[in-house]
């Protein structure tokens, strides 16, 4: 016996998550940058962010 | 694994899997409100807000959700990798976790920008929008919550490989 095939469901949606992925490789291929600090002013970003309010530790 | 101990585990799974949409609901409406508001003191609290809401409930929901979601698929006939839509939700579920663990230094970063006393109006205004990846976070969490519901069939060549061993070999 083979196995069932793969139902469409799930090939629409594995050719949806692939042209996701290239065209988020296309764009960092091209110097598009996607990560922390993309949103700084040259791409710094400082850690830790900002203190927790009293009581929150 | 007890049914006693696995309804226990499901219903922990379904309030923490629910409380992080909600949460990523909540984080939504200080996105938009960090996007649309020209006021300062508006702006500085909805960045400290989105902060401490991504820190302190977001994160830690989502790495429990995807914990207890693989605990209650192992312990179940469901499985992690015998049906599609358990694989997509797991593949789904860890992609969600991954871009919200870089997304979260991203918003640490404005929101320390927006707690500087120094910064102006015009400083937290020009700030770039997280929305997008925030509106996407609870696309894909409310596809999660879909397929999870609705449970549509396809078995993975794995899982029919699995059915076929267990309809072939001896009953005990």
């Amino acid at each position: 016996m083979r196995p069932p095939p793969t139902p469409p469901w799930v090939k629409a949606l594995a050719l949806i998550g692939i042209a996701l992925l290239i065209v988020f490789l296309v764009a960092a291929l091209l110097g598009a940058e996607h990560g922390p600090g993309r949103h700084m002013p040259g791409g710094a970003w400082v850690p830790g962010g900002v203190a927790l309010p009293a009581g929150m530790t | 694994m007890s049914p006693a101990l696995r309804k226990l585990t499901l219903a922990g799974h379904i309030a923490i899997s629910v409380g992080w949409v909600g949460a990523v609901a909540a984080y939504i409406a200080l996105d938009v409100t960090a996007h649309t508001s020209r006021d300062l003191q508006t702006l500085r609290g909805a960045y400290l807000g989105m902060d401490l809401i991504v820190r302190w409930v977001i994160v830690p929901l989502a790495v429990a959700a995807l914990l207890t979601g693989v605990v209650v698929a192992l312990s179940t006939a469901w499985g992690l990798f015998r049906h599609w839509w358990v694989v997509i939700s797991l593949v789904l579920s860890v992609a969600a976790t991954l871009v919200l663990l870089l997304e979260t230094r991203t918003i640490a970063d404005l929101a320390a920008i927006a707690a500087d006393p120094q910064a102006s109006l015009d400083d937290l205004a020009d700030l770039p929008s997280t929305l997008a990846h925030s509106v996407g976070g609870a696309l894909i969490l409310l596809l999660v919550l879909t397929l999870n519901v609705y449970k549509p069939r396809g078995l993975t060549p794995y899982g029919w490989r699995k059915s076929m061993e267990r309809r072939t070999s001896p009953e005990p």
